[in-house]
């Protein structure tokens, strides 16, 4: 059954259509939920959030073949919610690589990767979701505008200034690999 | 390939590898398990409007007839309370479409006579719902909380008093948009040739206390007039800027107008207190304070306190409290090692139930005039 099906079925009170939707799309809420929140707990709490509300306001959404942004925006909600309800409980957030060890990416060198990470963790929370969505889910920077609920030119200017970041993270961390080096990177 | 792309594709290939591809079972099973004792509630309205398709004109009607009705019935009662003064002249402007998650059904006008100590209530609009900014009463409090997502740490509602001569400046202020004399909703319109993105949650809402103890309620979306799917609307421009001047009174009004020297934190004579337990999908271990540990100080447990106004998982309560009750279960809270939360201005703790895998979360709202609570 199409995702379109599902989506009027579960609108309608269709609880197994509804679950059906749900596994369809769970596993893609959570990768995104884990990367913009740093955190393995605070995803689950945020996607299970993002489920609940998924069922609890499906009734309100007019247009099915609107139903991927609408999702989008309940989880970037749902993260952000998250993120502050234990910004205080939780000032050190950490990413375990429980489930997937760091593998498939031969393209991103070790050392790239951890200045990548030390790069990502200093971004604020708005600027990773807008990361994420450009980067991971390849979102064009009008849907990343319409996911995040900003103007078109916040979008832009949080993605440029967060890619920025993350390539000077990168750039200073070649530097001081060829300064160990001899000055040969 | 250029440099811009080599990052690029440095930065995919690196979120790619951090992203896990398959969610834990645990994650997709507790949510429907809450799904599964969880109904639509929804409200009269958005049963009205959102729930089987209708055209747009059937909607504005449709929507038309309800505040209509709501008007006449609020007219009606200021009537029959023998409330002196002008009726209302409420002639509510549906513009343009009404959406799927236009539902301003708590935010009626309070035509009672509990409207005539009301000067304004300003509540912003959320995803999940209006959330408190200021409230103005006739005897000059004005009770200020922080809008929702402000950085910082939590922020208790704080109060200071207008004299007479602030709370008339506050009026005119009002007055001089044009727009607070009559019920009205502003909805968003969208550009021609355009079709907008669905949108949720509620818009920002003014209630005003008229003379003759009514009062009008005015709502309006406002996404900044560079908006790429709605026509530039000038209320919804001039309804948000008086909202920012609403909240930062103290930086336009003279000192003159304040009764008093600086903002009190403010002293509410009731604490609402909700009370919410959900299944917890991580490790026991990480449950925060566990609840056994705390002196809790009310007669009523923490599993039976107030009354369950949601059923299932969470189950919520929600009970009201006096003042001291309030500080007495903060104290108790703090005490035991809970932690309160930043994320509005209540105050939230969370606690643990090992035994049972299950997390409560305990919220003290402060009660203030006229903004309605849960319970």
């Amino acid at each position: 059954m199409v995702q379109r099906e599902l989506v009027e079925l579960a609108r309608s009170g269709d609880r197994e259509a509804f679950s059906a939707l749900a596994a369809s799309v769970i596993d893609r809420l959570y990768a995104t939920a884990v990367l913009i929140l740093r955190d393995h707990s605070l995803a689950d709490d945020a996607t299970q959030e993002t489920i609940v509300r998924v069922w609890r306001d499906l009734p309100s959404l007019r247009d099915p073949d609107r139903f991927e942004a609408w999702l989008r925006r309940l989880l970037v909600n749902a993260c952000r919610d998250e993120g502050r309800r234990h910004r205080r409980r939780r000032p050190e957030m950490t990413l375990l690589p429980i489930h997937e060890p760091s593998v498939g990416d031969s393209s991103v060198t070790l050392a790239d990767r951890d200045a990548l990470e030390r790069g990502f963790r200093r971004l604020t929370h708005d600027h990773r979701t807008a990361v994420v969505l450009h980067h991971y889910l390849g979102l064009s920077l009008p849907e990343v505008a319409d996911a995040t609920g900003v103007p078109l030119g916040t979008a832009k200017s949080r993605v440029h200034h967060a890619t920025l970041a993350l390539r000077a993270a990168l750039e200073a961390d070649a530097r001081g690999a060829g300064m160990t080096r001899g000055g040969t990177a | 390939m250029s440099r811009n792309d080599d990052f690029d594709n440095t930065l995919e290939a690196w979120l790619s590898s951090q992203a896990p591809s398959q969610a834990p079972d645990r994650v997709l099973d507790a949510a429907l398990d809450r799904v599964a004792t969880q109904s639509r509630k929804r409200s009269w309205l958005r049963r009205l409007i959102g729930g089987t398709p209708m055209t747009i004109l059937t909607r504005v009607a449709a929507v038309t007839a309800v505040v209509a009705v709501a008007v006449l019935v609020g007219f009606q009662l200021s009537h029959l309370m023998r409330n002196v003064g002008p009726a209302p002249s409420p002639s509510p402007s549906v513009s343009a479409q009404s959406t799927e998650s236009a539902s301003p059904s708590s935010f009626e006008p309070s035509a009672s006579p509990r409207a005539a100590a009301l000067v304004l209530r300003l509540e912003g609009g959320a995803e999940d719902g209006r959330f408190h900014l200021v409230t103005v009463l006739e005897d000059g409090r004005v009770i200020t909380t922080a809008a929702r997502g402000t950085a910082g740490a939590a922020t208790p509602p704080f109060e200071r008093r207008l004299t007479a001569a602030g709370v008339q400046l506050v009026r005119d202020e009002m007055n001089a948009t044009g727009l607070t004399d009559a019920s009205a909703t502003y909805y968003p319109v969208a550009k021609p040739g355009v079709e907008p993105p669905p949108y949720g949650g509620v818009g920002s809402a003014l209630e005003v206390g008229l003379p003759g103890g009514v009062a009008v309620s005015i709502t309006w979306f406002y996404w900044g007039d560079g908006n790429p799917y709605f026509e530039p609307q000038p209320e919804a421009l001039a309804l948000t800027n008086l909202a920012g001047r609403l909240q930062t009174l103290e930086e336009w009004l003279p000192a003159g107008a304040w009764a008093d020297a600086s903002p009190q934190a403010y002293a509410p004579a009731q604490y609402r207190i909700v009370i919410s337990t959900d299944p917890w999908g991580g490790s026991v271990n990480d449950l925060p304070v566990e609840s056994s540990t705390v002196a809790w100080p009310l007669d009523a447990g923490i599993d039976a306190f107030g009354a369950v106004i949601s059923a299932g998982s969470p189950e919520i309560r929600c009970g009201l409290a006096t003042a001291t009750e309030g500080a007495a279960v903060i104290d108790a809270l703090e005490t035991a090692g809970a932690t309160p939360s930043d994320t509005q201005s209540y105050l939230s703790f969370q606690l643990g139930l090992r035994a049972v895998s299950r997390r409560i979360t305990i919220t003290l709202e402060p009660v203030i005039p006229f903004f309605p609570g849960r319970c």
